[in-house]
């Protein structure tokens, strides 16, 4: 690339078999923009059908894109594309991680790191701008994640970003991650480095972005966003308990902020109030996500919130907890969501009080997540937790378990509800000590492994949505058709928000179908909560414009989490969004002239390459029976009720499967199997693809 | 004595216009005689219309009057109040407490759709006290205006409300459950 306005401009490769460190023009990846798009170009391009994910020829890619780190809110999210070892196959996915990494890569100089290869010994990568070199880690090899960002931030200083893996990913367990910032986490491709022998990255990024446009454009256009468009986590836009400002509310909105809810550690404590928008310094007020993540009892432990680089929303919560240093860990917490939610999901017989009344869930899901981050340990979306509770009600543990390692786990604590049994939990995951620990390597190779049957596949208790082993995340109850379509297009939980966004943003629903109207064609697009009805041609370009807008979120780089901006909190907008926002911006920031049009086409690029290599990697045209598929529990749950019956999320069968051709047909995919047609293919750009995949006769 | 009263009146219309915008912020609506009261400058001249003075002010804060059952006349800024918010303290006001939940949880249960917690209405702008609430949620079971009028408990023993107009009580049910406990489980 010549002057390069948005991107950096280089692509850091690093082959750690034999030390080589080159970089190549990120130009070669343009029409897939950046992120995800350059991860999937990679593997689909460079990584050989029917490699394992630990295996040297693999390959994983750390991308960010044109935004990221370019002052644009929310834009500072790694993409992290490789081979994905829960997944039966080992097919593509990709995780992310948001923090200070991405905007960093930015600033030392690359568009993505391609790290290749394997070395013969624990090293680490070391980025300072253009100085680029491979150290050693055996000092850090062993170690937790908060000691090797420490001992990484020693050697650099501390302005270093760092991504780190734990002890779960160097001993190769399929659920670890890859965490930057001592609590932002890419799930699932942890042992990917940890197969590498590569500990951690290192990036310190002196340079800045060029951007095109006037910064005063770029301000007020920020200014817009923040004023205007901008609402809580999630983009919820209405608060959760009435206010004089607000004309609605909702009690499960994230915009929690309210007369008397603080951030009760912080000195002084901080009182969020009632803040009407408009006002771009309260912004980050308006999430008080300790409280909402972790109940009443966080309020007074919630020092501040955090959150990433350019990014109002401060999702993270941060408390100081010293009775968790009873623990033997930190009393420094940062997390959210599921980060919490999911070691507490460990605690399948409740939880008791532990220091003070009603404290049993908060301790669980703070000392778990300080356990699960240190030794960098994934949830699969919670789906840890329900797996652990499954074996161990049904009896399968003690089957499978020889009866001395079954007596030496401490069930008394488990069942006595306190949290330190999560200590002993997460330890055995880690160090693979025995055989308890293939908890750790995923739902479908646990099931194989130990002969889990139908009852657990199709139970709705474990909520696994695709015989590929990952469960459900925002799927049928969000959106009905719409949910279910988009968690089954990917080769892992989706991570797909957009349309959970609108659902959950607070506002009454015929404001929702209205808006559902404007954007996808009619307010039929749209179904009120558990009150379903039967597929409709709307509800397919509602699943695609959200997978769309996911799959351009995730290659620009901003955070899914927050945008499209589709409704305001304004009521003098009526309420309305602006999906042309990263049009805008992209406009501002590269000096092309954008369209929302053209941006969704070349997200809509991005994912058919997706499909084009799940098919490769599958090796199948038949993504309809083979990919697509939904377990039982989904059709038969609420064994009395119809679907399509007001206070039912069931699905049905044949209904699906004319989701699924609708689906199809708006992506120009074969309707019989879901496959990228040629001319599909060839409309995309995808040449290449067509050709490779014509020549093993994996055209539909 | 031209100019003094010019500036005099300069500070009394900003004096007028923040008590009303800092009220209306905080979620009050104020009387006439409140604004008044509010004005002291201990000067003989004060006795100045105020009407006089809201009359300037009105469109820089969007200035709505509401009246209670009395006749009595409340103001308030649209700019930092919804109408609906000043509707609801009107009517807490006039002691429409029954009536006001029932057309609260109708018009809940119709739009959005959603069973309401019965709790929302100790907060503000309602500001019941448990012992008013339960008083309240009694009435409305004996009263067959409210007939349509049911309750719900999500696991987490959270009651909540609806109206069988617009929703079966398997929907309510579903939804409470959702909005209590499925909603965290699906982070």
């Amino acid at each position: 690339m010549a002057v390069s306005y948005g991107w950096a401009g280089k692509v850091l490769r690093v082959n750690l078999s034999n030390g080589k460190i080159t970089t190549e023009d990120t130009g070669k990846y343009k029409d897939y923009i950046g992120g995800m798009g350059i991860g999937y170009k990679v593997l689909f391009d460079e990584v050989p059908v029917g490699t394992h994910p630990h295996d040297a020829k693999n390959k994983i890619v750390f991308g960010t894109g044109p935004l990221t780190g370019s002052g644009a809110p929310c834009s500072s999210r790694t993409n992290v594309t490789s081979l994905f070892p829960t997944n039966p196959k080992h097919m593509v996915a990709d995780s992310h991680m948001g923090g200070n990494f991405a905007a960093s890569m930015k600033y030392a100089g690359y568009d993505a790191i391609i790290v290749e290869g394997k070395a013969r010994g624990p090293v680490w990568l070391r980025i300072e701008d253009d100085k680029v070199t491979i150290e050693d880690a055996s000092k850090m090899w062993g170690q937790g994640i908060y000691n090797t960002t420490a001992l990484v931030a020693s050697e650099m200083g501390k302005e270093a970003s760092i991504a780190a893996i734990g002890q779960a990913g160097e001993n190769l367990v399929n659920l670890s991650v890859i965490m930057n910032g001592y609590s932002h986490s890419a799930g699932g491709h942890g042992s990917i480095l940890g197969a590498k022998k590569l500990k951690a990255i290192g990036i310190i990024g002196t340079g800045s972005l060029k951007i095109a446009g006037s910064s005063k454009e770029l301000l007020d256009t920020n200014s817009y966003m923040l004023k205007e468009l901008i609402g809580a986590n999630n983009n919820h836009v209405v608060p959760s308990t009435p206010q004089p400002w607000a004309e609605f509310d909702s009690k499960g909105s994230r915009w929690t902020a309210q007369k008397g809810l603080y951030w009760g550690a912080a000195e002084p404590p901080v009182e969020t109030g009632e803040i009407p928008p408009g006002d771009i310094t309260t912004v980050g007020l308006r999430t008080q996500k300790g409280v909402k993540d972790l109940g009443p009892v966080a309020e007074k432990y919630t020092k501040r919130m955090g959150g990433c680089q350019s990014c109002p929303i401060r999702c993270f919560s941060q408390l100081e907890m010293p009775q968790l240093e009873k623990y033997g860990v930190s009393r420094y917490v940062s997390n959210t969501c599921m980060g919490y939610s999911a070691p507490n999901g460990v605690m399948i017989k409740g939880t008791s009080d532990q220091f003070e009344k009603d404290d049993g869930s908060f301790i669980a899901k703070t000392l778990g997540s300080q356990l699960a981050d240190d030794y960098g340990v994934w949830c699969n979306y919670g789906m840890l937790g329900r797996e652990f509770k499954y074996i161990y009600e049904s009896g399968k543990l003690k089957e499978v378990l020889s009866e001395e390692e079954y007596n030496s786990i401490p069930f008394d604590l488990l069942e006595a509800g306190d949290p330190a049994f999560l200590k002993d939990f997460y330890r055995r995951i880690t160090f693979k000590e025995g055989e308890f620990s293939h908890l750790g390597d995923g739902t479908y190779w646990i099931a194989e492994r130990w002969n889990l049957g139908d009852d657990f596949w199709h139970g709705k208790d474990q909520k696994i949505w695709s015989p590929l082993g990952y469960p459900v995340h925002h799927s049928n109850e969000a959106g009905a058709q719409v949910g279910a379509l988009i968690s089954c297009m990917f080769n892992r939980d989706s991570q797909s928000h957009t349309h959970m966004n609108l659902i959950g943003s607070g506002l009454p629903a015929d404001i929702l179908r209205e808006v559902s109207a404007e954007i996808w064609g009619s307010e039929e697009a749209f179904d009120f909560p558990a009150k379903y009805t039967p597929m409709n041609e709307y509800k397919a370009k509602f699943a695609k414009w959200s997978i769309i807008r996911n799959v351009l979120h995730d290659s620009l780089t901003v955070c899914n989490w927050m945008w499209p901006m589709m409704v305001s909190p304004v009521k003098e907008r009526n309420y309305r969004g602006d999906t042309a926002l990263e049009s805008k911006y992209m406009s501002i920031v590269t000096g092309e002239n954008y369209t929302e049009e053209s941006l969704d086409l070349a997200a809509e690029r991005v994912f058919t390459l997706h499909r084009a290599l799940t098919v490769k990697q599958m090796g199948t045209v038949d993504m309809r029976n083979e990919h697509d598929v939904i377990m039982d529990w989904v059709y038969d749950m609420d064994p009395d009720m119809e679907p399509f019956t007001e206070g039912t999320v069931k699905m049905e069968r044949e209904d699906m499967q004319t989701a699924l051709t609708m689906f199809y047909e708006e992506m120009g995919w074969d309707k019989k199997t879901g496959a990228p047609t040629k001319e599909t293919l060839k409309r995309l750009g995808l040449d290449f693809a067509a050709s490779e995949l014509e020549s093993m006769n994996l055209l539909p | 004595m031209g100019d003094h009263m010019d500036e005099k009146m300069k500070y009394m219309q900003e004096d007028v216009a923040d008590f009303i915008v800092r009220n209306s912020r905080d979620g009050k609506i104020v009387t006439l005689a409140e604004i008044e009261a509010s004005l002291v400058y201990g000067d003989e001249d004060q006795a100045t219309d105020i009407s006089q003075i809201l009359e300037s002010i009105g469109t820089d804060l969007d200035l709505k009057k509401i009246d209670d059952a009395e006749g009595n006349t409340f103001y308030y800024s649209g700019n930092e109040m919804t109408d609906k918010y000043a509707g609801i303290i009107i009517r807490v006001k006039d002691k429409d407490i029954l009536k006001l939940i029932g057309d609260t949880v109708r018009e809940e249960s119709r739009r959005y759709p959603r069973p309401t917690y019965v709790t929302m209405f100790n907060l503000p702008p309602y500001n019941l006290t448990e012992g008013e609430l339960t008083d309240m949620l009694s009435e409305l079971s004996n009263d067959s205006e409210y007939a349509d009028l049911k309750f719900t408990n999500a696991s987490n023993g959270t009651l909540f409300v609806y109206s069988n107009k617009h929703m079966s009580k398997g929907y309510a049910d579903y939804l409470a459950e959702w909005i209590e406990v499925g909603q965290d489980e699906n982070p």
